[in-house]
């Protein structure tokens, strides 16, 4: 099932490149803005980066599956022998794979420029791997509610970006607790559960958004 | 046997249809008329069970549809809307493995439905490439490479040339012959169908 969502997803891959080219644009911008900075750009890059994911996640899936409602491929999921569930969760992980793995290898890669030391870019990195399943989930629920809805980017920004903080708070709690030389693991807990928390709430929720959405 | 009874459908404070009731034994086709704008995309919908609230006044085998077993009954149908579910970004190709992976067929059986459909020759063709016949008849191969009992089909023939409508009036013969159930929504007259007004 992930192999046909990867298919499906691959097959959007302008849309896709367009998201990734954007965010490593921001932040190839903000190395540059703040170049002069070291220790602020040190600091402040990884919440930049994630804020970066946030925002790129919840507005790029929205994208990809009003597309494939115009095709009708929405109908496809609903009447299709497996779980909708099943499905949404596939999209999640094929989006994981060909959004998320690449973002994290951007942010692997620009922590150098940013003189993060490999502790902290690890520690990066394993935060956004726990937490992207869940803005990726979250994105593709954001999209599906707001379907057929006017001015659907700004409700996306009023119910699903609030949810995000949870994510964010416990990823940067982590980045700092690395910084200081701390025990980081309270932080990962924190993270690690509210991730899968969001990410099946999403999911749940996806199921019903998705008939609403079909229903138009 | 799939039987409908009492359909009402109300958009926004319009009824767009009230009180529709049929009856499809096996090999009978539905052919739902009537003018742009008088529901039959969503009495469509409806039967297909796309739309809530569910349809609890249809019958399939002689038993009621509840969210219960609204699933099963939906892997029985073939449903083909106005959208044609179809991937305007990838190839003939690249939706051929689309359609592999969703329902586990070799990719023979989907070309010999192709070729068939006279769109075998566009597998390297994007599909944003394809006229909206070609596009159309890409969508309706799924009719015979999909073996399901029962069909719902959109205004099947809008957009096909003369040899696109034979071959799909030759197609729904076959499934008529062998016991299917179809339901189609249409502004033509098609010869041994069961008609609603819509």
């Amino acid at each position: 099932m992930i192999n046909r969502e990867l298919r499906n997803l691959y097959l959007h891959g302008g849309s896709l490149l367009a998201a990734f080219s954007f965010l490593a644009l921001a932040l190839f911008c903000l190395s540059l803005a703040l170049g002069h900075a070291e220790k602020i750009l040190s600091q402040s890059a990884p919440a930049f980066l994630w804020i970066l994911a946030i925002l790129t996640t919840l507005f790029s899936t929205p994208l990809l599956l009003k597309a494939e409602a115009h095709a009708g491929l929405l109908d496809e999921i609903i009447l299709h022998p497996s779980l909708p569930a099943l499905t949404l969760l596939a999209k999640v992980g094929a989006e994981c794979l060909l959004f998320g793995l690449p973002l994290i290898g951007v942010g692997a890669f620009m922590s150098f420029f940013w003189a993060l030391p490999l502790t902290e870019v690890a520690t990066l990195s394993l935060t956004l791997l726990i937490g992207f399943p869940a803005l990726s989930a979250l994105g593709i629920l954001g999209g599906l509610l707001t379907l057929h809805a006017r001015g659907g980017s700004l409700l996306i920004a009023l119910l699903i970006l609030p949810l995000t903080l949870p994510l964010l708070l416990f990823a940067l709690s982590a980045m700092e607790m690395t910084r200081l030389g701390l025990d980081s693991s309270g932080s990962f807990c924190l993270l690690t559960s509210a991730s899968l928390l969001l990410m099946i709430l999403s999911i749940s929720a996806g199921n019903w958004a998705l008939r609403f959405a079909v229903e138009g | 046997m799939l039987e409908g009874r009492n359909f009402s459908y109300t958009r926004g404070d319009d009824p767009l249809f009230s009180n529709l009731s049929f009856c499809l034994k096996e090999g009978e086709m539905l052919a739902v008329k009537g003018t742009n704008g008088s529901g039959k995309s969503t009495f469509l919908r409806l039967i297909a069970g796309l739309i809530s609230p569910r349809p609890a006044t249809l019958y399939w085998d002689n038993q009621a549809l509840t969210s219960r077993n609204l699933r099963l009954y939906q892997q029985s149908l073939l449903y083909v809307g106005h959208k044609l579910c179809l991937h305007p970004e990838g190839s003939v190709k690249d939706q051929i493995r689309l359609w592999q992976g969703l329902y586990g067929l070799s990719q023979k059986v989907i070309y010999d439905a192709l070729e068939l459909w006279g769109v075998g020759a566009f597998h390297d063709k994007k599909i944003s490439h394809l006229s909206e016949g070609q596009q159309k008849r890409l969508s309706l191969s799924r009719c015979s490479w999909l073996d399901r009992p029962l069909w719902i089909l959109d205004e099947p023939q809008s957009g096909l040339d003369q040899t696109g409508k034979a071959i799909l009036s030759q197609v729904l013969s076959q499934h008529k012959e062998t016991g299917g159930y179809t339901v189609l929504a249409t502004h033509d007259h098609i010869p041994g169908t069961v008609e609603i007004l819509l």
